[in-house]
C-alpha cells in the first residue's frame, strides 16, 4: 500500500511539472525511450524502458523525482548464468535546496538509462531523498526478487552535478523501503560525478561498492566456522539454489552520453575479503549478526563490464 | 576546516591499519604444510604426532594446535615459534589437556584462545595461568562445564566469552560473569539450560547473548538489568509465548525466538512498547492470522522473519 502511494506522489510530481503555471512555481519535465545490451563477467542482459523525470521548485525548495519501467532479456545475472524474461521499476525522489531544473537528476536512476540535461542558468541543488527498485528475475533466480530500498544524496552546480546512493533491502521507517531480508543484492554504493558539455554529450564517472549474499537459513543455528575469525563470531549457514553465491564488486565506470547513443565500460575488482570486511563491520557493529560465510581466501577476480544503448526523450 | 580534513585523513590511515591487520590474522589463507615463510600468518599443524619447529614463521597470528594430544610436544611447538608476541590466535581444541602448556605465557599478546573439548582440564588452575595475557575471546566449548570457577574473574580483558554445549547450572556462574568488567558477548548453547539465573539481571554491560538450542520455557522476571543488551538469540527453546519481560529491556534492537513453541504474542507488545526493531520468529506455532497481524503491527522493523 505504501510503494503505491508513494509511486502515485512521484508520478503526481512529474505530471505537475507540465500542469503548474503559477509564477512561483518552476518545473521542469522529460520522458526517455532507451534500449541497452549489456555484456560483462557477471551480468548479460538486454533492456528496454521507459523513464519519466521532473523536478518542482517553489522560491529556493526543490524537489525532483524519476520513475523507470522496463523489461528484457537475461541471459546471466548476479553471476548466475539463466536465460528468461525480466521486468522492473526503478523509483526516487529528493528534497533539498536550490533552483534545479536541469534535470540532472536523472543521473540517479538506477535503472541507469540516459542522463537528461536541458541546459539553464543558475542551476544548484542540493537534495535528500529517498528510493526503491525491484527486479521480478526468471526462474530460479526469482528468489533474489526482493525489493531494494535506497537513500541518495545530490549536490549539483549548473551542469555539474556529485550524486551519493546508498542502497540496502532492510527497511528503515516509512523511508527505506526495502524488503527487510537482508540477502541478494543486500548493499550497494554508487558515487556519481556527471559533467554535462552540452545537450549532446554528458559524461559521467563512477565508483561503486556492491556486496551480494545468498539467503541466510532461518532453519540452523548460526555456527558456520568460515569467516567466523577462528570461530569468536556468529555466522550464518546459506541456503537456497544458489546458497553459494557471493560477490563483492569495487569498480569505476565511465559512461559517455553522445548523438543518442550510450557507451559505458566498468572495470574494478570482485572480491570475497572485501565484502566480508565491509560487511563483517556492518553486521558486528551495528547488530545486524551474524555474519555471512564470505570465503575469505578466494582470490581476487577482474570485474567488467560493457554497455551500449540507444534513446530519445522528448526534449 | 583543516582540522577536520586532518581528523578524516587520519581516520582512514587507522581504518586501513585495522583493515589489514584483519587481513592477516583471519583473512589470509591458512598454511597446513610446513613449507611457509616468514610471510605465512595462520598455520595449522593440528594433529601432529611429533615435534616441529617454527623457527622460520616470524610473523604468525593465528596457530592450530588441535588434536596433538601430548602436552610436551604442544608445549615444545610453542617454545620454538621465534616472535610469540606477533601471535593473536591460539587454538588447543581436542587435546584431552590436563593443564595448560607452560609455554602458553609467552604469548603476551594472545587475545583469542580456544580450548574445546578438554574435558579433563583444571579451568580452576587454567584461568589462574591465562591471567597475565590480554585474552579477548576464550572459547569453552564440549567441556562438560557444570559451573563457571571464579577464577574466570582474573581475566579482566574478556570481551567475548563461549561456554556453549557444556551442562552449566548457572546461578553462580553469572555472578561471576557479571564481574568481568569488559564481557560484551556471551554464548550459552546446547547447556540443556530449563531457566536463566535471576543473576543475569545483573550483567549490565552485556551486549550480545546467545541462548539457542536450550530448554527454556521462560525468562527470568527482572531483566531491566541488562541495561546494554542489544542482541539476543532464543531460538530452539521452548517458549510458549513471547515472552513479555522482553519489553523491559530498554536497548534490545535484535531478537531471534525462532524454533520455539510460540502460540501466542501478547497485546502489550507494539513498536511503542519494545525497542526491537529487528524480529527473526519463523517455525512458532502462531496462526496464519495472527503471522498476519504481527506483520502488520510490525511493518517498520528493518528486519521481520515469521
Amino acid at each position: 500500500m505504501r510503494i503505491k502511494v508513494y509511486c502515485l506522489l512521484v508520478i503526481g510530481l512529474i505530471i505537475s511539472q507540465y500542469s503548474l503555471s503559477a509564477q512561483s512555481f518552476r518545473a521542469n519535465g522529460a520522458v526517455t525511450l532507451d534500449a541497452k545490451i549489456t555484456i560483462g563477467n557477471q551480468n548479460v542482459f538486454f533492456k528496454t524502458g521507459v523513464s519519466l523525470y521532473g523536478n518542482l521548485n517553489l522560491e529556493n525548495i526543490a524537489t525532483e523525482a524519476g520513475v523507470s519501467m522496463y523489461t528484457g532479456y537475461l541471459f546471466k545475472k548476479h553471476t548466475i548464468e539463466r536465460k528468461g524474461w525480466t521486468k522492473g521499476y526503478d523509483v526516487f525522489y529528493l528534497f533539498g535546496y536550490g533552483r534545479n531544473d536541469n534535470l540532472l537528476g536523472s543521473s540517479l536512476s538506477q535503472y541507469n538509462a540516459s542522463i537528461v540535461y536541458e541546459e539553464k542558468d543558475n542551476n544548484e541543488f542540493y537534495g535528500i531523498g529517498f528510493g526503491f527498485e525491484k527486479e521480478f528475475l526468471p526462474g530460479s533466480l526469482q528468489e533474489f526478487n526482493q525489493r531494494i530500498g535506497r537513500m541518495m544524496m545530490r549536490f549539483s552546480s549548473n551542469h555539474r552535478s556529485f550524486g551519493l546512493s546508498f542502497k540496502n533491502d532492510l527497511r528503515i521507517g516509512g523511508l527505506f523501503l526495502g524488503d527487510a531480508t537482508d540477502f541478494g543484492a543486500t548493499g550497494s554504493l554508487y558515487l556519481t560525478y556527471v559533467h554535462a558539455q552540452n545537450l549532446e554529450r554528458i559524461h559521467q564517472f563512477g565508483f561503486v561498492i556492491e556486496l551480494f549474499t545468498p539467503q541466510q537459513d532461518y532453519n540452523r543455528i548460526a555456527d558456520n566456522s568460515k569467516n567466523s575469525d577462528d570461530g569468536r563470531k556468529n555466522v550464518w549457514h546459506t541456503t537456497g539454489v544458489h546458497k553459494d553465491v557471493f560477490y563483492a564488486n569495487s569498480y569505476v565506470s565511465y559512461k559517455l552520453q553522445q548523438d543518442h547513443l550510450i557507451y559505458q565500460f566498468s572495470t574494478g575488482i570482485e572480491s570475497n575479503k572485501l565484502g566480508a570486511y565491509i560487511q563483517n563491520t556492518l553486521h558486528d557493529g551495528f547488530g545486524l549478526n551474524p555474519r555471512f560465510p564470505w570465503n575469505v581466501t578466494q582470490k581476487n577476480k577482474w570485474y567488467w563490464q560493457g554497455e551500449l544503448g540507444t534513446f530519445i526523450n522528448s526534449l | 576546516m583543516r582540522g577536520l580534513c586532518k581528523y578524516f585523513i587520519y581516520l582512514n590511515v587507522v581504518c586501513l591499519l585495522i583493515a589489514c591487520q584483519t587481513s592477516k590474522t583471519f583473512y589470509s589463507a591458512t598454511s597446513t604444510t610446513l613449507t611457509g615463510t616468514a610471510a605465512t600468518y595462520r598455520l595449522d599443524v593440528s594433529e601432529s604426532t611429533h615435534a616441529v619447529n617454527l623457527s622460520k614463521y616470524q610473523n604468525l597470528k593465528m596457530l592450530n594446535l588441535s588434536g596433538i594430544k601430548n602436552i610436551q610436544v604442544i608445549d615444545s611447538i610453542l617454545e620454538s615459534v621465534p616472535n610469540p608476541t606477533q601471535l593473536r590466535v591460539l587454538i588447543l581444541d581436542n587435546n584431552y589437556l590436563k593443564s595448560l602448556p607452560t609455554a602458553i605465557t609467552r604469548f603476551s599478546k594472545l587475545e583469542q584462545l580456544s580450548l574445546n573439548n578438554n574435558q579433563e582440564l583444571d579451568f580452576s588452575k587454567a584461568f589462574t595461568t591465562l591471567a597475565p595475557l590480554p585474552l579477548t575471546f576464550l572459547n569453552c566449548q564440549f567441556n562438560q562445564l557444570k559451573t563457571v570457577p571464579k577464577e574466570i574473574v582474573y581475566l579482566e580483558m574478556l570481551k567475548d566469552l563461549n561456554f556453549s554445549n557444556n551442562q552449566l547450572e548457572l546461578h553462580h556462574s553469572f555472578k561471576y560473569l557479571a564481574l568481568l568488567p569488559k564481557l560484551t558477548s556471551l554464548w550459552l548453547r546446547n547447556n540443556h539450560l530449563t531457566s536463566l539465573s535471576a543473576n543475569l539481571n545483573k550483567m549490565s554491560r552485556l551486549v550480545n547473548l546467545y541462548v539457542e538450542n536450550n530448554e527454556l520455557e521462560e525468562l527470568p522476571k527482572q531483566l531491566e538489568g541488562l541495561q546494554s543488551l542489544r542482541i539476543l538469540h532464543l531460538s530452539f527453546n521452548r517458549f510458549k509465548e513471547l515472552p513479555e519481560v522482553l519489553q523491559t529491556l530498554p536497548h534490545l534492537i535484535l531478537l531471534h525466538i525462532d524454533h520455539c513453541n510460540i502460540q501466542k504474542i501478547s497485546n502489550t507488545f507494539s513498536t511503542e512498547t519494545t525497542s526491537i526493531r529487528g524480529l527473526v520468529m519463523n517455525d512458532n506455532q502462531l496462526t496464519s492470522s495472527s503471522i498476519k497481524l504481527w506483520k502488520s503491527k510490525f511493518k517498520s522493523f528493518f528486519l521481520l522473519i515469521f
